[in-house]
C-alpha cells in the first residue's frame, strides 16, 4: 500500500514537477532570482542537518539544476553566425555535455556508500585457506622491495597457509639471493610478455594457494592484512575480490611541491574513500592492482589477469564480474606505499591509467555485453569516462580565450542570461560535492589535478580512442630522490604556454572593457570571459608549481617509540637505555651512558633491541651525540634485523591510520590555493618548514652529512 | 627466616657475583640481608669491601661449637656478611662433621636461621660440599647460575635430575636457573638461550648479560649499579631479585622495589 502510494507521488507529483522545473524558460532576472532561492534553501538544509537524506535532496536538487541549465544551453544557446563560431560553440556544448553525464554517474556512484566492516576469520585455523602473496616487480631497487617481502613475512598467519613469492621480471641475481637469505620463493620467466598481468599469470602457473594476494613491491602491509581481509572470502564464496585502500606514505608531486605540508586530502583519498564505497554498495569495486586478495578459482574461469589492456586490474575486475563473481571493498588502510616522486613520472603513470581505461571502454565496453546488472555498468562506465577528462578541461582552459582575442561568441544569447543560468549549475556542483565529499577532496583541488595531466593527455586519449590495440604498459619509477630544488618545465611546456596566452588574453581583454571607444564589445560578455580566463589562470599556475620540484632527500619513515635498549661498548661494557625513535637506517637513544665513560675512548659498537616479538643485535656507528640523547646510524643490517626493523616500523595494526580531514570549506579551500601558489612561488613556505626540521633534529645526522659533503664534491665539480 | 642458596656443579659461573649483588638488591630496596661464605676461597668478603687483610669468619666458632651471629659483619646499611674466615685443613673437617648432624642449622644455629625478619643467601663452593647438604634443611630457594656456553648444556640433565644433592633440593621452592653471560651478538649463545628456555620453563629464573661492569665492579668492591647504574647485568640481577622475592611471598611493589615480607604472611 505504501509502496504504491510511492509511486503514485513519484509519478503525478515528482516527475511532472521536475519536468516542470527543469523546461520552464524565464529571463535573466527571474531565472537569477530563482537560483538565488533554490541556493538559500540548499544552504539552508545543508546547516540544518548532516543526515543522508538531506544529501540525496541536495543531490537532486544539483541534478535538476543542472539539468536546467543543460536544457537551456540545447533550446536557446546553439545558434551561431559563422562556422567557427558554430565549431567552437559545439566543441564546448560537447564538452558541457561530458561534464554533466559525468556529474549524473559520480552523483549515482556516490549516493549510497558501504561502510564494510571486517569479517573475523573463523576460529577453527584448520578451515583458513591457503595465500600465495605475489609481489612482482621488474626494475625497482632491491631496498624498496626487500621491506615489502620482509613485511609480508611479519603478515599475522599460518607458516603453513602462506607463502610469499617475489615475481621478478628483471631476472636479477641479487633478489634470487635476497629471496633464499630472506627464506621466500622466487619466481621469474624467461620473456615479458604483457607486463604485469602476464607476471601474474605466469606465478599462477607455479603456485597452488586458494587466494593470491598481491602486493606492488612498494607497498608494505600490516600484520593484520590477512586476518582483515581473508574472512569476508571465506564467509561468501561467490566473493572474488577483495580490495583495500592504496595510502602513500611519502607525499605525491602535488602535496610536497604544492600544498608545501598543509593539511590537505591527497589525490587517491577520494578514490579509496567515497567512490570505491559506493562502487561496493552496487557489487562494482574495481580491482587496483595491489593490496588486494583474489580468489584463484574465480580468476581460473576468466583465465588469470586480462592481458588485452595496460590497466590489468579494472579489467580482471570487469571480467569477474561479467562471469557472476562477487568484489568487495574493505576501507582500511592496511598498506602502504611509495608515491611518485616527480610530476614528470607522475604524468607518465596517469598517461597509462588512462590509457588502459579507454582501452577498456572501446575494447570491452561495460555498457554492452553479458553478465553485469544495471548500476554495475554505469560504476564501470563513470570510472572510464573520468579518463576522457583532458579533453574537456582543455577545451575550458582555451574557450574563453576565443572571445577576449577574437571576439568569436560561442555561446548565443546574453551573457546576463548565460550567467543566471550557469550560476546555479556550478555553485551546486561545488556546493553539493563539498558536503559529500568534502572530507576526501577539497574544492578546486580536483580541477587542478585534471589541469595538471590534461595538455600531456589529449593526444594519448585520442590516439588510443581510435586505436585501442596500441600501449605499452610502462613501470612508474618509485623510490628516488630529488636533491635540489628545480623546476622541471619539460613537464609543464604546454601548461606554460597556455598560461602565458590567457595572461595576455586577459590584459587584452581588459583593454578593450576600459577603452570601449575603440573595440567593439560586449561589456558584460567581456567581464564574464575575463573573470572566466582568470579563474582558469590561477589553476593553471597551480598546476605549474607542481613542477617546481622541491628537494625529498631520502624518505625516512621514523617512528616514536620507547622500548628498551642494550648498548654495547667496546670494553664490554654493556647499559640499558631507552630507545626514542627508529628508522631503516639508525636510531636514538635517551643517554645513560655514565659521565666518566668516554665514548671516543669507549666507543659503541651494538645496541640490542628488545620488543614485543623478540630481541636482536645491530653493529652500530654513533653518529651524534647530546647530554640527552645518543644518535646511531646502523652499519650492518642482516637480513633477520632488517625484518624486525620492518616489523616494528611498519608491520603494526594501525601504522598507517590517520586522523580524518577537516570537512572542506570552498572559500577556505580557494584561499588555500592561492596561499599555496604564493609560498610555492616565493619559495618561503619550504624553506620555514625546512627550518623548522633543522631546530627539531639538531643532533648531527649522518646521512644528512654525507649528502652535505656529496652536494659539496658536486658543486665543486660543477665550478 | 626465608633463605637462599646459591650452587652450582661448576666454578667461575657467577654465584659469588649473583649472592653479592642479590644482597645489594635486596637491601637497597628495605630488605634485611646475610650473606654467608660457604667457600673455603673466603672470597664473597671481597665483595663487600672488607679489606683483604681482615680474615675473621665463622670458622673461627667451630671449635667451640658456639652461634656464628658473632662473626657477622655488618657491611651497609640493611646489609651483613659472614665471612667463611681463615682455615686450615683441619678446620673444614671439623666443620665438615659438624655439619654431618641433622638439623645442625636449625638446632644449633637459631639465631641466625629463626630470625624472620633477615633474608640469608649463601653461596657455596662449586660442586657438592657438606655445607650444601646441610643447608638444604633449611633453603627456601636454591639458585644455580650456569654459563651460556655449550659446555654448559651437557649439565641440563644433571641438574634436572638433581644430581648435585644427590638427593631432592630441598622442601622449599625447589630449585631455578640463572643463565648467566648471555650474549644475543653471538649465534651460538642465543640457541643456548632458547634451549636452555624450552628445557627449563619456568625453572629458568632469568638471565644475566655479560657486562663489563661485572668485573668493574667487583674489582671496586662495588655493586654493580654503584659502578654503572644503568648496567646491563645490574639490571638482569634485580629483576632476579624481584622474581626471587615473590616467590618468597615477600611484598613487591611496582615502581619502588619494597622488598619487604609482606606483614600478613605467617610462614
Ligand atoms: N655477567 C657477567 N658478565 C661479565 N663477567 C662476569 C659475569 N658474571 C660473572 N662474571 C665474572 O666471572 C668471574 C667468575 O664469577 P664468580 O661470581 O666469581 O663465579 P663463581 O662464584 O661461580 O666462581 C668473575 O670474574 C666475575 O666477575
Ligand atoms: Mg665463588
Amino acid at each position: 500500500m505504501i509502496g504504491l502510494l510511492k509511486v503514485l507521488f513519484i509519478l503525478v507529483v515528482f516527475v511532472p514537477l521536475t519536468l516542470f522545473t527543469i523546461i520552464s524558460p524565464m529571463n535573466a532576472h527571474d531565472q537569477y532570482i530563482f537560483g538565488l532561492v533554490m541556493i538559500g534553501c540548499v544552504v539552508v538544509a545543508n546547516h540544518a542537518s548532516k543526515k543522508h537524506f538531506v544529501s540525496m535532496m541536495m543531490i537532486l536538487v544539483s541534478v535538476v539544476m543542472s539539468t536546467r541549465y543543460m536544457y537551456f544551453r540545447t533550446t536557446q544557446t546553439l545558434e551561431f553566425h559563422s562556422w567557427i563560431e558554430l565549431i567552437l560553440g559545439w566543441v564546448l556544448f560537447l564538452a558541457e555535455i561530458y561534464v554533466y553525464i559525468i556529474l549524473l554517474l559520480s552523483s549515482f556512484q556516490m549516493s549510497w556508500s558501504l561502510r564494510r566492516p571486517v569479517v573475523p576469520m573463523p576460529d577453527d585455523v584448520s578451515t583458513w585457506p591457503t595465500v600465495d602473496v605475489y609481489i612482482p616487480t621488474y626494475n625497482e631497487p632491491l631496498q624498496i622491495v626487500a621491506d615489502t617481502v620482509l613485511a609480508a613475512q611479519c603478515l599475522e598467519y599460518p607458516k603453513d597457509k602462506l607463502n610469499i613469492y617475489i615475481l621478478d621480471d628483471g631476472r636479477r641475481k641479487e633478489f634470487a639471493a635476497f629471496a633464499t637469505e630472506a627464506g621466500v620463493g622466487y619466481i621469474t620467466r624467461t620473456d615479458n610478455a604483457h607486463a604485469k598481468a602476464g607476471n601474474l599469470n605466469h606465478a599462477m602457473t607455479m603456485t597452488n594457494g586458494e587466494l593470491i594476494t598481491v602486493f606492488d613491491c612498494d607497498f608494505i602491509c600490516t600484520k593484520i592484512f590477512l586476518q582483515a581481509t581473508v574472512g569476508a572470502l571465506i564467509k561468501d564464496p561467490k566473493l572474488a575480490l577483495i580490495q583495500t585502500p592504496h595510502h602513500f606514505y611519502t607525499p605525491d608531486p602535488i602535496e610536497r611541491n604544492l600544498y608545501l605540508g598543509r593539511d590537505i586530502p591527497s589525490e587517491g583519498e577520494l578514490f579509496y574513500g567515497p567512490v570505491q564505497r559506493g562502487n561496493d554498495n552496487w557489487n562494482a569495486t574495481f580491482f587496483c592492482g595491489s593490496c588486494a586478495v583474489i580468489r584463484r578459482a574465480a580468476l581460473d574461469e576468466t583465465n588469470g589477469f586480462a592481458v588485452e589492456t595496460v590497466t590489468e586490474d579494472a579489467h580482471t575486475a570487469l571480467r569477474l564480474q561479467r562471469k557472476g563473481w562477487k568484489t568487495a571493498y574493505l576501507d582500511k588502510v592496511l598498506a602502504g606505499g611509495l608515491a611518485t616522486e616527480r610530476t614528470i613520472l607522475h604524468v607518465i603513470q596517469r598517461n597509462r591509467w588512462a590509457r588502459g581505461m579507454i582501452q577498456i571502454f572501446r575494447l570491452d565496453n561495460p555498457l554492452f555485453g553479458r553478465g553485469l546488472s544495471f548500476p554495475q555498468r554505469l560504476c564501470y562506465l563513470s570510472a572510464m569516462m573520468y579518463f576522457f577528462v583532458a579533453i574537456p578541461t582543455v577545451i575550458f582552459m582555451i574557450l574563453p580565450l576565443v572571445y577576449l582575442y577574437f571576439g568569436l561568441s560561442v555561446v548565443h544569447g546574453s551573457a546576463a542570461l548565460l550567467f543566471a543560468y550557469a550560476m546555479p549549475h556550478l555553485f551546486f556542483s561545488l556546493y553539493v560535492s563539498s558536503r559529500i565529499t568534502g572530507r576526501y577532496r577539497y574544492s578546486f583541488w580536483g580541477m587542478i589535478y585534471d589541469i595538471l595531466l590534461s595538455f600531456h593527455l589529449v593526444i594519448p586519449t585520442l590516439v588510443v580512442f581510435f586505436s585501442p590495440h596500441k600501449g605499452k604498459f610502462n613501470v612508474t619509477d618509485k623510490g628516488g630522490t630529488i636533491d635540489k630544488a628545480y623546476f622541471d618545465a619539460h613537464a609543464v611546456k604546454p601548461h606554460l604556454f597556455a598560461a602565458f596566452f590567457m595572461l595576455f588574453g586577459i590584459i587584452f581583454g581588459a583593454v578593450k572593457y576600459f577603452l570601449p571607444q575603440y573595440f567593439e564589445v560586449q561589456l558584460s560578455a567581456t567581464v564574464l570571459n575575463i573573470c572566466w580566463a582568470t579563474f582558469n589562470l590561477i589553476l593553471i599556475t597551480a598546476a605549474i608549481c607542481v613542477a617546481r620540484e622541491t628537494p625529498n632527500k631520502r624518505q625516512r619513515q621514523r617512528l616514536s617509540l620507547e622500548s628498551p635498549v642494550l648498548v654495547y661498548q667496546a670494553s664490554g661494557i654493556v647499559s640499558r637505555s631507552t630507545l626514542r625513535d627508529l628508522s631503516m637506517t639508525g636510531c636514538r637513544i635517551d643517554n645513560v651512558i655514565n659521565g666518566d665513560l668516554d665514548l671516543d675512548e669507549d666507543p659503541i659498537t651494538d645496541l640490542e633491541i628488545t620488543t614485543e616479538h623478540g630481541t636482536f643485535c645491530v653493529p652500530v656507528n654513533n653518529v651524534g651525540k647530546r647530554d640527552d640523547y645518543l644518535r646511531f646510524s646502523f652499519t650492518e643490517v642482516s637480513v633477520n634485523t632488517h625484518r624486525e626493523i620492518v616489523r616494528l616500523l611498519f608491520s603494526r595494526a594501525d601504522t598507517w591510520e590517520r586522523p580524518m580531514h577537516k570537512p572542506d570549506n570552498i572559500l577556505v579551500s580557494f584561499f588555500t590555493v592561492l596561499a599555496c601558489i604564493h609560498d610555492s612561488l616565493m619559495h618561503n613556505r619550504h624553506k620555514e618548514r625546512q627550518d623548522i626540521k633543522k631546530v627539531e633534529d639538531q643532533s648531527l645526522d649522518l646521512e644528512k652529512f654525507e649528502q652535505q659533503l656529496e652536494n659539496i664534491g658536486e658543486d665543486r665539480k660543477e665550478a | 627466616m626465608p633463605v637462599i642458596s646459591v650452587c652450582s656443579p661448576k666454578g667461575g659461573v657467577g654465584k659469588t657475583t649473583l649472592t653479592s649483588n642479590l644482597a645489594y638488591t635486596f637491601a637497597r630496596a628495605g630488605t634485611k640481608v646475610i650473606t654467608i661464605d660457604f667457600d673455603p676461597q673466603n672470597a664473597l668478603r671481597l665483595y663487600f669491601g672488607i679489606p683483604l687483610s681482615e680474615e675473621g669468619g665463622f670458622i673461627e666458632k667451630i671449635e667451640s661449637n658456639g652461634d656464628w651471629t658473632t662473626a657477622a659483619l655488618n657491611v651497609g646499611k640493611n646489609l651483613y656478611m659472614l665471612p667463611f674466615g681463615h682455615s686450615t685443613q683441619e678446620d673444614r673437617l671439623k666443620l665438615d662433621s659438624l655439619l654431618m648432624q641433622p638439623n645442625y642449622f636449625k638446632d644449633y644455629q637459631a639465631a641466625l636461621f629463626c630470625n624472620p625478619d633477615v633474608l640469608v643467601i649463601a653461596d657455596f663452593p662449586p660442586g657438592f660440599s657438606q655445607a650444601l647438604k646441610a643447608m638444604a634443611d633449611v633453603t627456601d630457594v636454591s639458585v644455580i647460575p650456569l654459563l651460556a656456553d655449550a659446555a654448559s648444556i651437557a649439565l641440563f640433565s644433571q641438574i634436572e635430575n638433581e644430581e648435585l644433592l644427590e638427593g631432592p633440593f630441598n622442601n622449599g621452592s625447589g630449585y631455578f636457573v640463572v643463565l648467566n653471560e648471555v650474549d644475543n651478538r653471538i649465534k651460538i649463545n642465543r640457541e643456548i638461550q632458547e634451549f636452555a628456555a624450552s628445557n627449563f620453563g619456568d625453572r629458568l629464573l632469568g638471565m644475566i648479560h655479560t657486562d663489563t661492569s661485572v668485573i668493574e665492579a667487583a674489582a671496586q668492591q662495588q655493586a654493580i649499579s654503584d659502578f654503572n647504574r644503568n648496567s646491563s647485568a645490574g639490571f638482569d640481577i634485580e629483576i632476579i631479585a624481584r622474581k626471587l622475592a615473590t616467590i618468597l611471598g615477600f611484598d613487591v611493589k611496582q615502581d619502588t622495589i619494597v622488598m619487604q615480607r609482606n606483614p600478613n604472611q605467617k610462614r
